[in-house]
């Protein structure tokens, strides 16, 4: 049975093992990666991530199906990672931040010719200004555009997991694009300069 | 910026992440054909949004299942009562150990006076053994150590804080 989320957390409910595997390798990799953006720590998301797991079995319970799965989810993995974050827990990587997501890096053959060496640096000078740029939106607004961009979920439920309305959630994604865009200027070839562009 | 222009903003947000409805994609192709501002902002739009792609995430690792398995086994480990136990009953188990806690609390701090009283030292050769301890701290055993008032010098505690002596 593949089932849609909901049908599969009551047959979690109901016991079913199962049912829970497979919500868990439905949803494990986005759960992951969302809160590996907010928190930059391979180690840390993937404690989080199991966390917000753990905490939906142990309350299957008392699950009842008044809303989205996926908006219960992520309003768990949202919470744990801002807490996270607010605890300082991860601010012992913030003299790291250039070694974050390092594992992920191929490594440079030094048979490359230069000029491929040069285009890889500019690439990871390039990840790292955007990776810093959305880091130094205000919390509410990072963790709007990390689940905008990212996750497949409806502005309802983005809205839902924030606890704002939805034109309150769009008012913000705006504001957040905007500023994205006025930080990423020097990067993004033809972004408008600041004042010419989105809001504006 | 018009009125127009603020109301198309969701609706060019919408055209860039691809969540627009058909009737919001057209809306905001009428619009910017007509307003070079907001054809500017949509394309702003899709350049954050374009860029956006390089921000680099994690796949879960080969052990991530195998780690929670783990932590919700602990979980369940760590729980006092079996799952099958009732709710009922575990409710009545921690009553009984409440209980038997009080009781246990009640006997370590009743009242001193319920205390047998020390004997005391009429060996001459236990009570140089006594004289001879470097430093006596309980308080209560001091107080009523009948040997030590025989010393020179030795004052005697106020009648309250003596134990009454059966």
């Amino acid at each position: 049975m593949e089932g849609t989320d909901i049908e599969l957390m009551l047959g979690v409910k109901a016991g079913d093992e199962a049912c829970f595997e497979r919500l868990l390798a439905k949803h494990r990799a986005p759960v992951v990666a969302f809160i590996y953006r907010l928190v930059h720590d391979r180690g840390e998301a993937e404690d989080l991530a199991q966390e917000a797991f753990l905490r939906v079995f142990r309350a299957r319970k008392s699950y009842t199906p008044d809303a989205k799965f996926t908006t219960w989810l992520y309003r768990i993995a949202t919470n744990l990672a801002l807490n996270s974050l607010r605890n300082g827990r991860r601010r012992r990587n913030d003299v790291s931040v250039d070694e974050a997501g390092g594992e992920q890096r191929p490594p440079m053959d030094v048979a490359d010719p230069a000029s491929a060496i040069e285009e890889r640096l500019v690439e990871r000078e390039r990840a790292r200004t955007i990776r810093l740029a959305v880091d130094a939106l205000p919390e509410k607004q990072r963790t709007a555009v990390l689940l905008h961009k990212y996750q497949d979920l409806r502005y309802e439920e983005i809205a839902r997991i924030l606890g704002c309305s939805e034109s309150a959630l769009k008012s913000l994604l705006f504001r957040a694009y905007e500023t994205l865009r006025e930080r990423l200027e020097p990067l993004v070839p033809g972004l408008a300069a600041p004042g010419k562009g989105i809001g504006t | 910026m018009s009125r127009s222009c603020k109301e198309i903003e969701s609706a060019l947000l919408a055209a860039v992440d691809g969540r627009a409805s058909a009737g919001e994609r057209d809306r905001v192709a009428v619009h910017v054909a007509g307003c070079a501002t907001c054809a500017r902002r949509l394309e702003d739009l899709r350049g954050v949004w374009t860029s956006l792609d390089a921000l680099e995430a994690v796949e879960p690792s080969p052990a991530f299942d195998a780690r929670l398995r783990e932590r919700l086994e602990a979980g369940s480990r760590a729980s006092l009562w079996p799952a099958w136990f009732p709710a009922r009953a575990r409710w009545a188990g921690l009553t009984l150990a409440m209980a038997a806690a009080a009781v246990a609390l009640w006997f370590s701090v009743r009242p001193l006076r319920h205390r047998p009283a020390p004997a005391s030292v009429e060996n001459p050769a236990d009570f140089a053994v006594v004289k001879n301890l470097p430093v006596l701290e309980n308080y209560d055993l001091l107080s009523n150590f009948d040997a030590l008032s025989a010393l020179p010098g030795a004052q005697t505690a106020a009648p309250e804080e003596q134990q009454p002596v059966d």
